[in-house]
């Protein structure tokens, strides 16, 4: 090797010396804290406390170095050459910092840094017991990453030989705003689970196991759920306006990874709330916390590993999965030791004494989330799982995981409608109907409104659990949403009233007294409601339906086109080969003129031609049919021009198009394909999105022919999806107001004192950190972005079709059997329905060619007329794919019996085991109250009657 | 933490103005070396500059930190800070919030009448006797069995002070073996599973036997000053400074771990 070549980079060596440092420096934190506090010493741990903030200190040095690698185009770094080139932006460049794997941790190891300085500064005098076990664990964690990115993964790792000139660029993908923000707020979710566990693992390490450690843990868990929420809606709404395929979820791996732990942390804030008041689920809760945790390391183990197949995923790499995996066991097995070892510490003499209770409830809906986060862990993993158990991949598409989280999650919003209306302890059974009348009320009457309204799309079937099951699963969730909103409606108003009563004053100032007063509990109802407006965005999820249309543009007129008078339907409506009297006849009927040219018109004064009767006069109704325009839905679209420009990074083909309803011009979209000149970059699709109050219309084009302006269209119609976004904002505002620090409130009720100081702190801090991601998210809602994993000059076939309109389905059975066929292209797991590539189009046309297929006589081979018929088609069209290519991985929904028999055992025996120890929990406790000797006062207590109400007087 | 001394104060904003003081002429370096133009690297420079110096301030700390002697430290910060005090304090607190919730689900509707008054009964009665246990003078300063015990030789020390000589080394050979026998009456005790208040009884004995010794040895001193309280000057005297309580058996539980 020839090393006079080799490149210096400064940077890259001052990089690997901070990197070494910071390694050293964490090692120390951990011993230093650990021995420290474990032989009460203070000075070891106030070491071990500055070493932290001096380890974060290294860690931003070290990230700012080679965020200045990127600045100055350093190609001599091997992870700068890769993401990033002289021609990017400077945005993109700073953020090409974690767009790859090894960036991608030390920003992980980054904001971790950052995140627990912030957490010590707070809590190190609180909790000054055992603050060093909460330095050691964090620090533990940091150790970890740290020698991944020393011994593995080094970002500053450098060519051996000449760098090159000009690196090779950030994926086309990334460069967008919204993959600015998603892939932070997602870490910070991420990162925000490891404070509440350090904190856990300190309070058993130290047997500090009272209530403190929970409060202080709420409200970084509430943050992390904060975070969490934000950087998965972020994702959802970048596939949405990037990825072309007119959804937002798709339960892909990378997706599900922040989906997991999202329902333990959510989990968590709920029977946090049960010990807090009751004094219970202390092993839970510390469970809980471990979970969430560890579902944040399998996640990050799952992505970056190669244990999923996945389009956002980093690739494969075994020896960083062997890591990963001994990092999880030694999780595990620490914490459930610990767990084990204080076990006796964290007993409760808390009872259950009613099924009709909120700690019931509670303990249910923790049920639910806890199914939820294993279901969608094991869906996941399925692949992989089937892989090592008999050699063959399977492939686990969007249906499966729908199929089952569907049910679960109206369990979820019925129980968010039913737990506000219950009382701690026990409700009392004749006080039962009177909570549930008003919401149960609204739930039928919505019901039958839609039934009536809306025949049949009310009565749209979906599968549940199994394809013969197909239940109105969008009905059912109106009415539960329904449900929901009543009950959360009749608390804030009886609550409000309360209040009222209780202070005098008027009814807005009550309700914002009680807001205040009550924030844990009125956010959370707040946060409740944000989620069940989300549903009614995923209950539209039913009606969507989109179309394939392969069109031109009207000759003449199309390269040089008035937009406002529409001329080439003009053009072709008066086209002067047609007779007088039919463009007299169409002018009448279609164009925008005046009373004079009418008259003008119809008297003959004017001749009927464009020139002459309509030199800037516009089209009032647009004619059906026209050649130009295709109809879907109640929408009209008319296929304007194709625009092609380029410059010096790219070629751009924009159609330009607009949408007509009922003779109104609604406005006009662009949807686009770039194609990158840089070598190996993806060509991505520019969606075009129009905004109703109803529905989304989504255009994409998804192939073109400058030659012939041949385009060919893929529309979607998705009914009531901004109900998704708008419930999130809804759940942001929740999450806000469970964060109002006590000594706002203090300082507003004009109580003073500094009392949960600590807490307020992070609060105000979490608050502050929603706030600015929030408006920098807001802002980002208009900004342009660009996707799509269609490739460059895809979509459109030799003979100038666009594949994605070529061999659609023509019978239910076809289309049955495509959606469910993954298409083989290396796409992300499409179907062969959706795939708009060409392999699509001809796997397409191999289905319908099966199972149209004929014998010798000329007879069909499968008898569609019947149910059977038709069932007996679509497995032999699976069967044979499945054959042809050699395994299972075509399908997307698995066909062993594990797939389904392990989930229904877990949910359904979980809800049976679960009310089974919930009949005996609840049995003991009556009878333990029961036997309860009632305290006897005396004459002399009435002193500490006073005093107590004098207490109570000063409690909300 | 440590607890400041006006040295400390001084200490640790001389070092503090250092670092902004360095701080500020780096950036003012960077900024002339660059001519003025603030540029995307230059900021990341500067920013970089920021990293460096927090660095080293903490590294300093740390050493610093690591290689400080041993403080004094109230050992309550180690064990079980709540204490019995702190536990019945949570449970007060508790009670009124359940007390107050009741209240309001009640006004609700969620509660009947006979069941929001059988509940709150329930806390209520609790609530007085919490009440009552906090307000007991036995109750002003709790702490760990170890620390009553503490508590008990330094009080017993303290009332005695009047001899001088507990200043020289006998005195200080006398304050080491009362303690050392108050603890190893103590954790005899405790090992023979009694209670607190008898461990504590116990310490507090071989604390009084190890003085009688000692007042053998000693050489006659002039009398202490009368302790203003009645009755035996001793023990009075001693409760009075102590104010043992009567711990809970769980905290004797962990006093024995």
């Amino acid at each position: 090797m020839n090393t006079a070549n080799a490149p210096f980079s400064p940077v890259a060596l001052v990089g690997t010396i901070a990197l070494l440092s910071a390694y050293l420096m964490a090692a120390w934190c951990v011993a230093a804290g650990i021995a420290g506090n474990a032989r009460k010493s203070r000075r070891l741990v106030n070491s071990a406390v500055y070493g932290l903030y001096g380890f974060g200190a290294l860690i931003a040095l070290t990230s700012i170095l080679l965020i200045y690698g990127f600045v100055t185009h350093d190609f001599a770094i091997k992870y700068v050459a890769a993401t990033s080139d002289i021609s990017m932006p400077t945005t993109y460049k700073v953020t090409a910092f974690w767009g790859g794997l090894d960036g991608s941790l030390l920003f992980w190891v980054l904001v971790l840094a950052l995140f627990s300085t912030i957490a010590i500064l707070i809590n190190a005098k609180r909790h000054r017991d055992m603050i060093g076990y909460v330095v050691g664990t964090i620090m533990v964690v940091q150790v970890f990453f740290i020698s991944l990115l020393i011994f593995t993964k080094n970002p500053f790792a450098t060519f051996l030989t000449d760098p090159p000139v000009d690196g090779q660029g950030l994926n086309p993908l990334l460069q967008n705003y919204w993959m600015v923000i998603h892939p932070p707020s997602l870490y910070i979710g991420f990162v925000a689970a490891t404070i509440p566990f350090a904190f856990g693992i300190g309070a058993l390490a130290s047997g500090r196991l009272d209530d403190r450690w929970v409060g202080s843990v709420r409200v970084w868990m509430l943050i992390c759920f904060g975070f969490l929420s934000l950087g998965l809606i972020l994702g959802g709404r970048w596939a949405y306006e990037e990825l072309g395929w007119g959804g937002y979820w798709a339960w892909d791996p990378v997706e599900n990874a922040g989906f997991m732990p999202w329902f333990t942390a959510t989990a968590f804030l709920h029977s946090a709330i049960i010990q807090e008041q009751r004094g219970g689920m202390k092993i839970w809760n510390i469970m809980m916390v471990v979970m969430t945790f560890f579902l944040t390391i399998f996640g990050t183990f799952m992505t970056r590993s190669g244990a999923v197949q996945s389009v956002h995923a980093f690739g494969e790499d075994n020896v960083l999965a062997l890591q990963f995996i001994v990092f999880m066991a030694v999780i595990l097995i620490v914490s459930i030791g610990l767990i084990v070892y204080r076990a006796n510490r964290l007993t409760t003499k808390m009872q259950f004494e009613s099924f009709m209770s909120r700690e019931f409830a509670f303990l249910v809906n923790n049920w639910i989330l806890l199914v939820c986060a294993f279901f969608v862990l094991f869906a996941t993993m399925f692949p992989t799982i089937s892989e090592a158990l008999d050699g063959s991949r399977v492939s686990v598409g969007i249906e499966f995981f729908n199929r089952w989280m569907t049910p679960l999650g109206l369990i979820l919003i019925f129980l968010a409608g039913a737990a506000p209306l219950l009382a701690w302890r026990k409700t009392t059974r004749d006080k039962l109907f009177q909570q549930f009348l008003f919401p149960l009320s609204l739930m039928a009457a919505v019901v039958v409104g839609l039934l009536i309204f809306m025949w049949p799309q009310a009565t749209t079937l979906t599968p549940l659990f199994h394809d013969n099951l197909r239940l109105p699963i969008s009905l059912v969730c109106f009415g539960l949403v329904a449900f929901g909103f009543g009950s959360i409606s009749q608390e804030f108003f009886r609550g409000a009233m309360v209040r009222r009563r209780q202070t005098g004053s008027d009814p807005f100032t009550a309700m914002i007294g009680l807001m205040i007063a009550k924030r844990r509990k009125y956010g959370g109802y707040i946060i409740h409601m944000g989620v069940l407006v989300m549903f009614i965005g995923f209950a539209g999820k039913a009606y969507d339906r989109n179309i394939d249309a392969t069109i031109g543009c009207t000759g003449m007129g199309c390269t040089a086109q008035d937009l406002a008078t529409k001329r080439p339907i003009i053009e072709v409506g008066l086209d002067e080969r047609k007779s007088a009297p039919d463009r007299v006849r169409w002018a009448l009927q279609y164009l925008d003129l005046s009373p004079s040219t009418i008259k003008a018109l119809q008297s003959g004064a004017i001749p009927p031609t464009a020139k002459d009767l309509c030199p800037s006069c516009t089209v009032r109704e647009l004619p059906k049919g026209s050649p130009s325009s295709f109809e879907f839905g109640d929408y009209t679209f008319l296929y304007e021009k194709i625009i092609h420009t380029s410059d010096d990074h790219r070629d751009a083909v924009t159609a330009q198009m607009s949408i007509w309803r009922d003779g109104e011009n609604l406005g006009v979209v662009y949807p686009a394909k770039w194609d990158y000149r840089k070598a190996g970059a993806e060509a991505t699709t520019e969606v075009a999105i129009r905004v109703f109050a109803q529905e989304d219309v989504y255009v994409v084009l998804t192939g073109y022919d400058l030659e012939s302006q041949l385009a060919n269209f893929r529309v979607y119609i998705n009914p009531l999806i901004s109900w998704v976004w708008i419930g999130f904002l809804i759940l942001a505002f929740g999450t806000l107001v469970c964060l109002i620090p006590q000594s706002l409130v203090d300082r507003m009720t004009g109580r003073g004192g500094d009392k949960g100081a600590g807490l307020g702190n992070v609060a105000s801090l979490g608050i502050l950190a929603l706030i600015v991601t929030a408006l920098v998210g807001g802002t980002a809602s208009d900004a342009n972005a660009q996707a799509e994993h269609v490739t460059a000059g895809m979509g459109m076939g030799d003979d100038g079709h666009g594949y994605a309109a070529e061999n659609r389905p023509t019978n239910d059975t076809a289309k049955k059997a495509m959606q469910e066929l993954l298409c083989v292209c290396g796409c992300p797991r499409e179907s062969i329905f959706d795939c708009k590539c060409g392999t699509a189009s001809k796997l397409r046309a191999k289905v319908a060619a099966f199972i149209e297929q004929r014998d010798d006589r000329g007879n069909p081979v499968f008898d569609l007329a019947t149910k059977e018929g038709r069932e007996k088609a679509y497995d032999a069209a699976l069967d044979s794919f499945v054959t042809e290519f050699g395994g299972e991985q075509v399908l997307a929904t698995p066909r062993s019996k594990a797939s389904w028999l392990l989930p229904s055992f877990a949910v359904v025996g979980g809800l049976g085991l679960l009310l089974v120890v919930g009949k005996r929990l609840i049995t003991r406790g009556q009878a333990a109250n029961a036997a309860r000797a009632p305290i006897e006062l005396t004459p002399d207590d009435d002193q500490y009657q006073d005093k107590l109400d004098d207490e109570l007087s000063q409690t909300d | 933490m440590r607890t400041p001394d006006r040295h400390g104060d001084v200490m640790r904003w001389v070092r503090r103005g250092t670092a902004v003081l360095v701080l500020l002429i780096g950036w003012i370096f960077i900024y002339f070396h660059n001519n003025g133009h603030v540029t995307p690297p230059v900021v990341i420079v500067g920013l970089g500059y920021l990293a460096g110096v927090a660095t080293i301030y903490n590294l300093f700390r740390t050493g610093a930190s690591a290689a400080a002697a041993d403080e004094e430290d109230d050992g309550a910060a180690w064990g079980l800070p709540l204490g019995a005090r702190g536990e019945l304090e949570r449970e007060k607190r508790t009670l009124l919030k359940a007390i107050k919730e009741a209240e309001f689900d009640h006004q609700m509707g969620k509660l009947s009448k006979a069941d929001v008054d059988q509940m709150i009964g329930q806390y209520r009665g609790r609530a007085i006797e919490v009440i009552k246990l906090l307000e007991d003078p036995g109750t002003k300063k709790g702490g760990t069995v170890r620390e009553q015990i503490e508590r008990e030789v330094r009080a017993r020390l303290e009332v005695e002070g009047g001899r001088k000589k507990a200043a020289d080394l006998g005195g200080r050979k006398n304050q080491k073996k009362a303690a050392e026998a108050a603890k190893a009456a103590a954790r005899a005790a405790a090992a023979a599973g009694a209670s607190g208040p008898a461990a504590a009884a116990a310490a507090a004995a071989a604390a009084a036997h190890t003085d009688e010794e000692a007042d053998d040895e000693l050489p006659e001193t002039p009398d202490a000053p009368a302790d203003a309280t009645n009755g035996d000057p001793t023990d009075d005297a001693v409760a009075a400074k102590s104010e043992m309580i009567v711990p809970a058996a769980d905290t004797s539980e962990e006093a024995s771990r």
